[in-house]
């Protein structure tokens, strides 16, 4: 029996979470040795044709062309792993479901001919079945190697879907809203990110996408008490997952009321 | 037996811990907030510094003086130093076509903690109860508690959240130390009036310039713990209380506190008694070595009840109740005491401040009127 193989795709995207991968640098050989990369264009040219035993997925479905590709992939993949904010809720650039694509087109191109977009940015489920799903902005690169190693091992993942404040007070970080009236969407936010920004006295800004409960009118009412406007907390909630149903459901009713 | 301490002598006694291979931990201003943290020396505690808290609120302000425990319970508690965020349980490693599995190593840590307060001793009395007291023993909690030397300083002045006194954890310490002392402002010194715990605490003292206080120190140190108790800044009537919850399950007011609650979990998170955790899993890349451990978890979380397929408490209402009342209901029930030691810690770190003390009148009235 080979070793099983690993592929990394990028659709519309920065390439960030792909750099995680890179980023993990004294684990890469271990990866290297565990599996073979057969696609992974951030970090190398060479390509291998599938079958693939696990497909990591980067970025969002923006284009006709993409939509095809997506699904070469799955058919290629024995599990499909979607990595990233762009990957799992459309990205920042799903800012554009709430707007005129065609006109940021005629604005942006002279002429236009070549582009093909989509008028949505979404994410890989909305597109074909996805196996497992890695959150953030970039993702998390202690997450991407436990996943690799869970699906490795046949083990469960360990993706607690809980906010980010139980990260916070296993770190021992005092809340940055509490005590620094700092606003902050960890409450409402998945953890998996460590609470890296809280700990470097910052809030959250959500990276991570809805959290399992979300329960944005509360944490509005609080937002207000520390002098924040409703209208900061829908273009906190519109950043890199402002496709998040959870998300996109609240920026809208907040913006409705 | 008694002893009082000058300023200089309590650094003494850091020192004297710190030979005898103990890690000494006490109160610190850690960015925004207290918190425990290692120290080499008392000068590195949040001298001079009170806390002003309230439901979601929670600030340090200059004090007049030089107090080094002129403040309340800072974000962490006992909790985090003898049961851990995170720890390993078991580690197993492959051997030929199956794996060999090992108890973790128990942890060397010998802890020593200066400036626990009365609530946090009855808090880890009661995780005695739940993690010594029944068939099974959590053995790294007790190598920690073993090891662990605690000097906890009496409150003088409670904070706006505290409420100790009304579920008698406090604002003096009865036990559950190996020494204890009363923060003194006299003659525009300080001195730390003392009473020992253990033996072992004893043991310790000796090694620490000291002197025996008379019978006017002592009254002092008793007075200002005693004028403590009437200065709370919260207070809960506990009679009937477990019996008042665990008949009104399907009480209006949950669902109002439901639509402020979060489900963030912070409040089980900074309670020094909860307890519960969750189990993970992780492996090598190539397999050889798999790590079982244990993490904090909350009755907050959705996958926490998740059985049969589906969260049980799905509803954040099912979930607040759920807390609340295993808290101060369920608990009794089960371990003999109530799980609230009346820290104040889940009003201040919830992010909206939802307040129990004041949710609890509350629902009584709801019924009565």
């Amino acid at each position: 029996m080979g070793k099983p193989s690993l592929a990394v795709w990028k659709f519309a995207s920065c390439d960030g979470c792909q750099l995680s991968l890179l980023d993990l640098e004294d684990r890469l050989l271990d990866i290297a040795e565990a599996v073979d990369i057969a696609h992974f264009p951030e970090a190398s040219t060479a390509h291998a044709d599938g079958p693939y035993t696990v497909s990591l997925v980067e970025g969002s479905i923006t284009t006709p062309r993409d939509a095809d590709r997506i699904r070469a992939v799955r058919h290629q993949s024995e599990l499909v792993v979607a990595i990233g904010a762009c990957a799992t809720a459309g990205g920042i650039q799903a800012l554009r479901n709430l707007a005129d694509s065609d006109e940021f087109v005629r604005t942006v191109y002279a002429t236009p001919t070549y582009i093909d977009s989509l008028a949505t940015s979404t994410p890989i489920s909305d597109h074909i079945e996805v196996d497992i799903e890695l959150r953030g902005c970039p993702v998390s690169k202690i997450q991407l190697l436990d996943v690799v190693g869970a699906l490795l091992a046949g083990r469960k993942p360990d993706l607690p879907t809980y906010p980010v404040c139980i990260e916070c007070k296993a770190r021992g970080v005092s809340c940055v809203m509490v005590a620094g009236g700092i606003a902050c969407l960890g409450p409402i936010t998945q953890a998996g990110c460590g609470a890296i920004c809280p700990a470097y006295d910052r809030g959250c800004y959500g990276c991570f996408g809805p959290a399992e409960t979300v329960n944005v009118a509360s944490l509005a009412w609080q937002w207000r008490e520390l002098g924040i406007e409703d209208e900061a907390l829908v273009r906190s909630l519109r950043t890199f997952n402002t496709a998040a149903p959870a998300f996109a459901a609240a920026s809208a009713a907040i913006e409705d009321r | 037996m008694s002893f009082v301490l000058k300023r200089s002598e309590l650094d003494q006694l850091v020192t004297v811990l710190r030979e005898d291979g103990y890690q000494v931990y006490g109160p610190v201003v850690v960015d925004r907030a207290i918190r425990y943290r290692r120290i080499d020396s008392i000068d590195e505690l949040a001298i001079g510094v009170r806390d002003v808290q309230g439901p979601g609120r929670y600030s340090l302000v200059e004090r007049a003086d030089d107090a080094i425990f002129g403040h309340t319970v800072g974000v962490t508690s006992l909790k985090d130093l003898f049961f851990p965020p995170r720890r390993a349980v078991w580690t197993a490693a492959r051997d030929g076509d199956s794996y060999r599995f090992e108890p973790a190593a128990p942890t060397g840590a010998r802890v020593a903690v200066i400036g626990a307060r009365s609530c946090e001793l009855a808090a880890m009395s009661i995780h005695d109860t739940v993690l010594l007291g029944g068939e099974y023993v959590d053995a790294d909690y007790e190598a920690r508690r073993k090891a662990g030397f605690i000097v906890s300083i009496d409150c003088t002045e409670p904070g706006e959240v505290c409420f100790c006194a009304s579920m008698g954890t406090g604002p003096g310490a009865d036990g559950g130390f190996d020494l204890a002392m009363t923060e003194l402002r006299v003659d525009g010194g300080w001195e730390y009036v003392g009473r020992y715990g253990t033996q072992r605490g004893e043991a310790i003292l000796e090694r620490v310039e000291h002197r025996v206080p008379d019978q006017i120190e002592i009254g002092q140190a008793r007075s200002a713990v005693s004028a403590a108790a009437g200065a709370m800044g919260r207070e809960l009537t506990v009679t009937g209380l477990p019996e008042f919850l665990a008949s009104h399950r399907q009480h209006p007011s949950w669902a109002d506190i439901a639509d402020r609650c979060l489900a963030c979990g912070n409040c089980t998170q900074a309670c020094p008694t909860c307890f519960c955790v969750s189990t993970i899993d992780t492996s090598s890349l190539d397999g050889a070595t798999m790590t079982h451990d244990v993490r904090w978890d909350s009755c907050f979380s959705l996958d926490f009840s998740f059985m049969g397929g589906r969260p049980q408490r799905a509803s954040i209402d099912a979930r607040y109740r759920q807390w609340l009342t295993h808290k101060l209901s369920g608990w009794v029930e089960q371990f003999g005491s109530s799980g609230c030691v009346g820290c104040g810690r889940c009003i201040t770190w919830c992010p909206v401040g939802i307040d129990f003390t004041a949710e609890i009148p509350r629902m009584m009235e709801r019924i009565d009127g």
